[in-house]
């Protein structure tokens, strides 16, 4: 299953609501599309595994 | 003069602090948040000009046509793939560039005009004030936003209302200014992405300052980065 959340306007708190959403699920993957600023990673201490250029 | 007003993350502020800034300075006000431009709800125009933005791709003519695959090959953007031995042609992702044309040795390329956004333009509180508009669907924003800073008299002021974000739609816009005013809001989030704007701008090398919008008058995660100046909170 692939949820997705987005909104026309920025600031709305398509992050927040995401992350929540996240939260809710035992076994989940979450992905940050907002590449231009991305801040989904903010509410998780941790580091990059892996790297990869595009 | 051209003052643009950006963030990196959306929804700080940049419609408010543009639209108060350009009726205080009695400047023009130009929305170049084309995938989505609010300004006018403020300002609420009447719209006296419009023109329509198009761009150029690139059609094939079968018959002409050998099937070399050159034009495919050339382009930068992957808006040509040779399907067999028919090129397919993705309107979308073409650049306009000319590059396939350029290389077809059996001139079986020709260019065709496609309407991907519009200008508008109008008067409010003895303003004038302008918008960009792309067409829902439509993946490129830069030929919208160059087209309606084109249409910007520069001898008059100008404030711009900036997409959010930091990539070729803000980068377009912030080449054209003389001066950067950064919207920022004191959460994790705001400060996050106000250190890619200040990046931004300092690779151009733009005169800058942060307006610190939402701010509660106490002390925050924001005031106390070094190296930018705060011209209001």
């Amino acid at each position: 299953m692939e949820l997705v959340v987005l909104s026309g306007k920025g600031g709305t708190g398509k992050t927040t609501i995401a992350n929540a959403l996240s939260e809710l699920a035992r076994d989940v993957i979450r992905v940050d599309c907002d590449v231009d600023a991305p801040n989904f990673y903010l509410y998780y201490d941790g580091e990059d595994i892996e790297k990869k250029d595009f | 003069m051209i003052i643009a007003v950006l963030s990196g993350k959306g929804g700080t502020g940049k419609t408010t602090v543009s639209t108060n800034l350009a009726i205080s300075l009695n400047a023009n006000y130009v929305d170049c948040d084309v995938e989505e431009p609010n300004g006018f709800l403020f300002f609420k125009p009447n719209i006296d000009e419009i023109f329509e933005v198009e761009e150029e791709y690139p059609i094939i003519n079968k018959d002409k046509c050998v099937g070399c695959g050159k034009c495919v090959k050339v382009c930068n953007f992957n808006a040509l793939a040779k399907v067999k031995e028919n090129v397919l042609v993705f309107d979308k992702l073409c650049h306009s560039c000319g590059a396939c044309q350029f290389v077809c040795k059996s001139g079986a390329i020709d260019y065709k005009k496609r309407v991907i956004g519009r200008i508008e333009s109008g008067s409010a509180y003895g303003l004038r004030v302008k918008q960009g508009i792309l067409n829902i669907g439509e993946p490129m924003a830069v030929p919208v936003i160059k087209a309606l800073l084109n249409s910007v008299n520069k001898n008059q002021v100008n404030v711009i209302d900036c997409p959010p974000g930091t990539s070729c739609n803000v980068v377009n816009t912030l080449k054209f200014s003389d001066f950067a005013v950064l919207v920022t809001e004191p959460s994790n989030f705001g400060l996050h992405d106000l250190k890619l704007a200040v990046e931004l701008v300092k690779i151009f090398d733009k005169p800058f300052g942060v307006v610190i919008n939402k701010d509660d008058g106490k002390e925050n995660i924001i005031k106390n980065i070094a190296g930018i100046t705060i011209l209001t909170y």
